[in-house]
């Protein structure tokens, strides 16, 4: 084929990752606000910029990433997850400067073991955040919009809803602040002024040849000799007339400069989709999933079809009320990703432990299990989850729990107190049973929270302490 | 009785709280020495509706021990161990306030997140406050030599010391820069901006703000 008849070097080129690497996305901007902004710069960004790359094993015990120069092996093999992102390809100082892309890559590995398709994002919501609508997958052929196809006819396009365009090459000037408007308007817009004066005359040229032509058709004239010309004197005129003319006006300057439109007001809606946040800057959805539906029935080997799907464990990653500020929602992570709790309720702190409170006994952090109800991606290509809180029923088929009473197996209790975990926190001074003078409880036990925790997962829901006080007192003694 | 009435004053809550923060504090070092808290608790903590699942426990144990000795000694031992359950919820609260207070990241939901993101040295990343990236005047469209009249927009841009602050704390471009000091000191020099402290009005704002934090506590006005 073409790579025979290319050159050694052109062949070289073209396989190359130097060529095969995209430029990388613009970072995400930071907020526009009055005061300091707090921010890492090592945080992991809500969307991947960087292509991330990956090598096969042999190559990677050579160091060969296709790239100029092999990467050190030092810091390339050692890792589980050896995949990078480039930073630079070639520095000033010859080096190839390159990270760890495992954040994004496993994040998506995670989210894709969620089976959640990506629904459009509802602009219309009610105050409790629900969605008036039922969802609708991004790759319904009605909205998406992957590839505009100019061949459809014109009536069908009637018919449908309009695809939303998500590529334009204006800027949406609602989003911009007046300085970046004032700079837009004095670096790209003044030069334009004359190539803006043709649009209108060919504007004006195609109204009146369409004119003139139904004309010639109701008195029956030949078409061909149908021409316009516009004279100066009354495009000048047209012009002037067009600054009294807002909406004529408008439309020729959305046109002309392409600013981003929302179809559905330009046709007479009263809602616009773009008002609050802008036009998308990606496909909807993202590339994180391409299933269609979530309309699947999990049939449970042991209780039948389940009404609701799998549940997955989630992180309170914010809980409703910290000290220094509260929430509606609590934040809940889940697959790597922060999504916002369905229920807005401060319920009482016993029935979900750290979820409207911090609670700092929980070593690692609380843990609940959820179920994300749905999942869009908004304009500024961030993800939009919603996540609803198990109920009870649910999380004990999910353990694989036939009871209600969930019960610790014995040697987990039996490890779990000859084990001594870190916590996070410093543990309570605690005072000597002996100098209290009563003696009466275990001395080699230490009680409740001066005691480091042991480990508890999502599986283990009873307070240990509890556990642990009741096999003393009662049952008969074990070594420690 | 009185104790919960005076908890009803959301104020007062609050002034309790820090009270129990110092004299509690996770990070005081004397409490972090010594061995033994106060081993007679202020009776204010005391918490008189405990864990409903621990008192059913501490009946357990406390049943043993009547069957084992007298009776007088089982009222000390629920007696002592109410106590402690009181005790216990105090330093867990403590605990609580003295970790959130480390919470510095404010999460939005969208964010992705690593193992790393969760670390401590991520977490002190987001308390150091950034200079500003961008320009004010610049994203405003504002020519700051127009604004000399504007004493509450020039004192934005002085220390309280009176003195026209460096451009890394503005966050300005040098042009910028040059013009919001030249504003500055054609205002001082008309004689519309004191030259050594704030404007008496901005003063007087941040007064009566700091006066409603002060009363209503650190989130109040804003």
């Amino acid at each position: 084929m073409s790579m025979k008849r290319l050159s050694p070097t052109a062949n070289l080129l073209r396989t190359s990752r130097l060529f095969s690497l995209p430029p990388p996305l613009p970072r995400p901007s930071s907020e526009l606000t009055a005061t300091e902004t707090r921010d890492s710069d090592t945080a992991t960004l809500p969307y991947p910029t960087h292509a991330s790359i990956q090598t096969t094993e042999t190559s990677l015990g050579r160091g060969d990433w296709g790239l100029k120069r092999p990467l050190p092996l030092k810091s390339t093999t050692g890792s589980s997850t050896p995949i990078i992102r480039i930073d630079n390809i070639d520095s000033i100082d010859h080096i190839t400067d390159f990270n760890s892309a495992a954040d994004h890559v496993l994040t998506l590995r995670k989210w894709q073991e969620l089976d959640m398709p990506i629904s459009l994002v509802d602009k219309k919501k009610t105050a409790s955040g629900n969605s008036l609508k039922p969802l609708r997958s991004v790759f319904e052929s009605r909205y998406d919009n992957t590839q505009l196809d100019s061949k459809t006819p014109s009536k069908d396009l009637m018919r449908e809803p309009k695809k939303e365009r998500w590529k334009y090459k204006g800027p949406w000037i609602a989003g911009q602040t007046d300085g970046e408007f004032k700079a837009y308007v004095e670096k790209s817009i003044k030069r334009k002024k004359l190539d803006f004066r043709e649009f209108v005359r060919e504007q004006l040229v195609t109204a009146k040849a369409a004119a003139r032509r139904r004309e010639a058709i109701e008195e029956g004239e030949d078409l061909d000799s149908v021409e316009v010309t516009i004279p100066e004197e009354e495009l000048d005129s047209y012009m002037k007339r067009l600054r009294n003319d807002e909406t004529g006006m408008h439309k020729l300057l959305e046109e002309f400069l392409d600013l981003p439109r929302d179809e559905v007001q330009a046709s007479g809606g009263a809602y616009g989709d773009y008002d609050e946040k802008g036009p998308p800057t990606t496909h909807p959805s993202a590339g994180l999933s391409y299933l269609r539906t979530a309309s699947r029935i999990l049939n449970h080997p042991d209780f039948g079809p389940q009404e609701y799907d799998t549940l997955v464990p989630g992180r309170v990653i914010a809980p409703q009320k910290i000290q220094t500020r509260t929430q509606a929602r609590a934040l809940i992570g889940v697959a790597g990703v922060v999504g916002s709790d369905s229920k807005m309720t401060f319920n009482k702190t016993g029935e979900l432990p750290g979820v409207a409170n911090y609670d700092p006994d929980i070593p690692g952090g609380a843990k609940i299990w959820v179920r994300p109800r749905r999942a869009g991606i908004d304009s500024h290509g961030r993800i939009e989850l919603l996540v609803d809180r198990a109920s009870k029923n649910a999380v004990h088929v999910a353990q694989g729990l036939h009871s209600e009473e969930p019960k610790l197996p014995e040697a987990a209790i039996a490890a779990a107190q000859e084990r001594a975990t870190p916590t996070l926190t410093s543990p309570t001074p605690r005072t000597p049973r002996s100098s209290q003078g009563y003696g009466v409880e275990d001395m080699d036990v230490q009680n409740s929270s001066g005691r480091a925790i042991p480990f508890l997962g999502l599986n283990d829901q009873p307070n240990l302490n509890d556990l642990l006080r009741g096999a003393l007192v009662g049952g008969p003694k074990k070594a420690i | 009785m009185m104790m919960s009435r005076r908890l009803e004053s959301m104020a007062s809550r609050l002034a309790e709280a820090r009270n129990i923060c110092r004299t509690f504090s996770t990070q005081s070092p004397r409490l972090q020495t010594s061995a033994a808290p106060a081993p007679a608790a202020p009776p204010t903590y005391y918490n008189p509706q405990p864990n409903r699942k621990k008192e059913s426990n501490t009946f357990k144990f406390a049943a043993k021990l009547a069957q084992a000795g007298s009776p007088t000694a089982l009222k000390r031992v629920s007696e002592y161990d109410r106590m402690r359950q009181g005790l216990v919820d105090v330093h867990k609260n403590n605990r609580a306030l003295g970790l959130e207070r480390q919470i510095h990241r404010k999460w939005k939901a969208g964010d992705v997140y690593a193992p790393h993101d969760l670390s401590p040295v991520e977490m002190t990343k987001w308390r150091k406050r950034r200079p500003r990236e961008r320009d004010a005047f610049d994203q405003l469209g504002i020519n700051p030599l127009h604004e000399y009249k504007n004493f509450s927009m020039m004192s934005e841009y002085m220390t309280p010391m009176g003195r026209i602050k460096h451009r890394k704390e503005t966050g300005l471009r040098a042009v910028n820069q040059r013009k919001i000091s030249k504003a500055i000191r054609r205002a001082v020099g008309m004689g519309l901006l004191p030259s050594v402290h704030k404007h008496p009005e901005v003063l007087e704002v941040e007064a009566r703000e700091r006066n409603t934090r002060l009363m209503f506590g650190r989130t109040a006005g804003r």
